[in-house]
């Protein structure tokens, strides 16, 4: 018999707006020791899944459907009974772990609350397993640690914890929902890494809930794809890569700006957005944005059936797609034409920055505020940015990226270094004149349009904004703003809608079409598209790519997803704690990585192959960002794989200041590691 | 449970609704559906119409006194009575009510604009500003204001123009202080740092960014000092500090009819129903409001 049995799951959570029917019908079934994946956008009704199985969903939820814990009915139990199953047979890790541990105790005592809640053991006894357990999670010296409080780990160190308190108990069903989405790429491998020595260890099965293709192309053995609240295809996890059959799934696949390619090619952007759940659909949920969509669609709602052997889907034309070569990815409409990735021409100079230094102070007391020390963000970084390309920093958070974008956008002079906009040197204080032509020449796209777009202010105002500060007159700005819409493909009539009607996507569009209101020659895109769903953030990507090729404008990309810079950049450094540590072409980059840190931050980054993904060689960083002191040298030898594998005299000079050095033969390919070959 | 939560949060602002409601007739409504904030402001609408229209109610004027007529109980040539002096009660209630909202709803509107200006100017400007207005607010708060009102109302001699103003003077300081703290975590936000590096001037930042996004704590503040103020006035006026006869308000009837509460109860009682109905009244709508206005209610929808 399966562990886990979810029959005909439906959960309908009432609404200002009526019942939202937020999950319709799921089957899954998990057996001990492997791991199921669930795939889905935000609001496929993934995570609500997870909430129905451990009973965790707010009481005006509705919930029918069966489910089955080693075939003990789980629905319909009171909260008292369900919690004597959570935490003892079932694990949770959540996505959030500052939010899931408490700031109040230390680690060891939360990790031995869970053990004691569900075994009868004495205080000594429980702390000895919660130190093993916090070892078994790779947490050093855990002996020491577990006497830490959760302010004092890192993210991912948190995250170790909060699976730690999941296997306390040998529980024989884990559910991971997005436990890596909020860590970097490095650190989510090491997470993954541990998740998976986890379940390992218990035997237990595992339900992982992700967004991301590429960790469930290197983690799960069976894939449920889910969309508008229903599993659309199910499959073995290489057959859904190689063969998906819902035209769904192939737009997601098609979606994905894939590291490997050498061409730009215009992603999939599926059109549309996902239904509303108010009703139950009267034919395909997916019809609207299905480029393959036939009358018979409209019909029924697809019942999701046996294609080929161990294959479910939910199509009604899944035999065409499967047999008959009807090739769904050809249907789907590009963004654009291909648009070459172009050889770096050099134009004229937009922005550089010269050894510039922000460092920010560290306070203590409340009453008599004293400077005890300071954090260097970022230590002397080189950049420069030429008129129509693109050149991204990468890096983990804590890096300085953030820190050194806002540095150059507010136009101060830098602390130490110098900072050139459009040809301006930013010294001393700026007269409004000049201050208003580079205000103008450099703008800004951020991560969360959401936060970036004020409620109140109608996407009119929102776009007028940027023009009254730069004084336009009122017949100008009117102009200007239709074009603007017209610009990123938004209808003339959303002027006058507020921020809040509009789905992700489309208000990034609007940030993107206030960015270019006043024509910059420079746009900072701060994480563009990582707040966005897959399908949302390929038709971004195209929008992005066209904006340049038609108004050549310059962009400065900050981003942790490697494909999408991998995507947009001409040319890429990648920064390390303040400092830049490689910079190259941006094929040369991905191709030839040089620098240690590169190489770990690129073999870290998943992609959605599960072919790839499960052969290729991981370099898994050991140790935390910055734990050594500062001599000078290069800053990531605490956490270097060459570092202790070096001779004696070479690691000497690991202690002494890093020079860039050029590759020879690549121009602008420069890495500050004095140990890699640099033929 | 939190991440549940949330995820479901997503859902519902994932899927943009089939009809579309506004954000303002969404609070209309969840304010609507609010049995007892309706039918408060059936009870406020009615008196503001009262003391509005209400002169036809009552033949007499407030302040010319029948002679025929001394503590006369109710009858149906004086419905509510008339006071020892021959004044009818009817009419003077109406009159004194009218004086009250007159002053409450000027106050509150004054203290609301001086609060946000100040409050969130403070927040936003930081530096001296910040530091200056908020050593205002704090002596201000440790001030026996109440004492010091007394005072200076009694000083000019019971005009209700100058209690407006003295009302207001020291009536937007508790409401600036928490418009403050609410304010520096608006001028943190996304849009705002935006506004900033677009150039946009910084008093337009408070205007347009700052304030817009308080409104829901604006509103609820005016109600809310509407009922403050009625009971500052009244309280005022009781002790003879405020308004003063001929003039009269609430409290200045309430301060007659106590003397001779025991003889002539429907001079006291009359006034001191028309103030806790208005009060209740004005409660119930605030409290309405803030529930309309409070997202954590979003979740819960029609049963």
């Amino acid at each position: 018999m399966s562990l886990l049995q979810v029959r005909d799951l439906s959960v309908t959570f009432p609404s200002e707006h009526g019942p939202v029917h937020a999950v319709r019908g799921v089957d899954l079934e998990l057996e001990a020791g492997r791991t199921l994946s669930l795939v889905g956008e935000s609001g496929s009704g993934k995570s609500t899944v997870a909430g129905a199985i451990i009973g965790l969903l707010p009481p005006s939820a509705i919930i029918s459907g069966q489910v089955l814990l080693d075939g003990q009915e789980l629905t319909g139990r009171t909260d008292q009974e369900l919690s004597r199953v959570r935490g003892r047979r079932i694990g949770m890790v959540f996505q959030d772990p500052l939010s899931a541990l408490t700031p109040m105790f230390s680690v060891g005592r939360q990790v031995c609350d869970a053990i004691r809640v569900h075994q009868n053991l004495t205080a000594k006894q429980a702390w000895n397993k919660a130190v093993d357990l916090l070892e078994l999670v790779g947490i050093r010296d855990p002996a020491r640690r577990a006497k830490s409080f959760p302010h004092e780990f890192s993210g991912g160190m948190r995250q170790r914890v909060v699976i730690a308190i999941a296997i306390a108990n040998n529980p024989d069903l884990l559910i991971a929902d997005e436990p890596t989405t909020a860590l970097d790429v490095t650190v989510q491998a090491q997470v993954l890494e541990v998740l998976h020595t986890a379940q390992q260890e218990t035997g237990a099965g595992l339900l992982l809930i992700t967004h991301d293709l590429g960790v469930v192309a290197g983690h799960a053995d069976d894939v449920n794809v889910m969309y508008a609240g229903a599993v659309v295809e199910h499959a073995k996890v290489n057959e859904l890569f190689a063969r998906p059959l819902m035209p769904y799934t192939i737009g997601l696949l098609g979606a994905v700006p894939t590291a490997t390619a050498g061409q730009r090619t215009p992603l999939i952007a599926i059109p549309g957005d996902p239904p509303q759940l108010h009703q139950e659909p009267s034919g395909c949920p997916f019809i609207d944005r299905c480029p393959a969509a036939i009358e018979a669609c409209a019909q029924a709602e697809p019942a999701l059936r046996s294609e080929t052997s161990g294959h479910l889907v939910a199509c009604i034309r899944s035999g065409e797609i499967a047999h008959d070569g009807l090739d769904i990815a050809a249907l789907y409409a590009r963004g654009n034409e291909a648009v070459e990735q172009r050889s770096i021409q050099h134009g004229e100079l937009v922005l550089s920055t010269r050894r510039l230094v922000k460092s920010y102070p560290i306070t203590k007391g409340t009453l008599l505020r004293r400077q005890v020390g300071t954090n260097v963000a970022v230590r002397g970084v080189d950049f420069d940015l030429f008129a129509g390309e693109t050149h991204s920093l990468v890096g983990e958070s804590g890096s300085g990226k953030t820190s050194t974008i806002m540095e150059i956008l507010h136009l101060n002079p830098p602390e130490k270094g110098q900072i050139e906009v459009l040809g301006t040197p930013i010294t001393g204080a700026l007269d409004a004149h000049t201050r208003r032509r580079l205000r103008a020449g450099i703008q800004l796209v951020t991560q969360d349009a959401t936060a970036s777009l004020n409620p109140r202010l109608t996407v009119y105002d929102v776009l007028a904004e940027p023009l009254q500060a730069a004084h336009r007159s009122r017949a100008q700005i009117r102009g200007r703003i239709y074009e603007l819409l017209d610009l990123v493909g938004l209808a003339h009539d959303v002027a006058d809608r507020f921020p809040t009607a509009f789905s992700g996507g489309q208000r990034q569009r609007i940030g993107i079409a206030r960015a270019l209101a006043l024509e910059p020659k420079v746009v900072v895109l701060d994480e563009p598209v990582s707040a966005l769903d897959m399908s949302v953030q390929a038709d971004i990507l195209n929008l992005l790519v066209r904006l340049q090729s038609q108004l050549s404008v310059a962009y400065f990309l900050v981003a942790h997803d490697l494909s999408v810079v991998r995507y947009l950049s001409d040319r890429v450094s990648v920064m390390y704690l303040g400092t830049i540590v490689e910079s190259a072409p941006a094929e040369d980059l991905f191709d030839y990585g040089l620098h240690p840190y590169t190489k770990a931050l690129l073999s870290a980054s998943p992609v959605p192959d599960p072919v790839v993904e499960r052969t290729r060689q991981r370099i898994v960083l050991h140790g935390e960002t910055g734990s050594e002191d500062d001599d000078g040298g290069c800053v990531f030898r605490p956490q270097c794989p060459l570092y202790s594998a070096l001779p004696d005299e070479m690691r000497a000079r690991c202690h002494q200041p890093q020079v860039m050095r050029a590759r020879n033969g690549v121009p602008g390919h420069r890495v500050a590691c004095h140990a890699v070959a640099v033929d | 449970m939190s991440v549940t939560t949330a995820s479901i949060l997503r859902i519902e602002s994932v899927h943009a609704e089939p009809e579309r409601l506004g954000r303002t007739r969404l609070y209309v409504r969840r304010f609507m559906r609010n049995r007892a904030a309706f039918a408060g402001l059936l009870i406020f609408a009615l008196f503001v119409l009262i003391s509005l229209f209400g002169g036809f109610l009552s033949p007499y004027n407030y302040a010319t006194p029948d002679f025929l007529a001394l503590t006369q109980p109710p009858s149906a040539a004086h419905l509510f009575g008339t006071t020892s002096g021959g004044n009818d009660v009817l009419a003077q209630v109406i009159h004194g009510m009218q004086r009250s909202l007159t002053i409450a709803i000027c106050v509150s509107l004054a203290t609301v604009i001086l609060s946000a200006v100040i409050g969130a100017g403070a927040a936003y400007l930081r530096g001296t500003v910040e530091k200056v207005s908020l050593g205002l607010i704090h002596f201000l708060l440790v001030v026996p204001s109440f004492l010091i009102l007394a005072l200076i109302a009694n000083s000019v001699a019971g005009d209700w123009r100058v209690l407006i103003v003295v009302l207001s003077a020291f009536g937007w300081v508790g409401a600036a202080r928490v418009i403050w703290s609410v304010s520096t975590t608006l001028r943190e936000r996304e849009y705002v740092v935006m506004a900033e590096l677009m150039g946009v001037g910084r008093w337009r930042i408070i205007v347009r960014h700052l304030i817009p996004n308080l409104a829901s704590l604006l509103i609820v503040n005016a109600t809310l000092g509407v009922v403050g103020t009625v009971l500052t006035e009244t309280s005022l006026s009781f002790l003879g500090f405020g308004i003063k006869v001929p003039d009269v308000s609430l409290g200045v009837l309430l301060q007659e009819g106590s003397s001779s509460l025991t003889t002539a109860p429907w001079i006291f009682f009359f006034p001191a129903a028309v103030l806790v109905l208005l009060t209740v009244s004005v409660t119930l709508i605030g409290d309405g409001l803030r529930d309309a206005f409070d997202p954590t209610s979003a979740a819960r929808g029609r049963r």
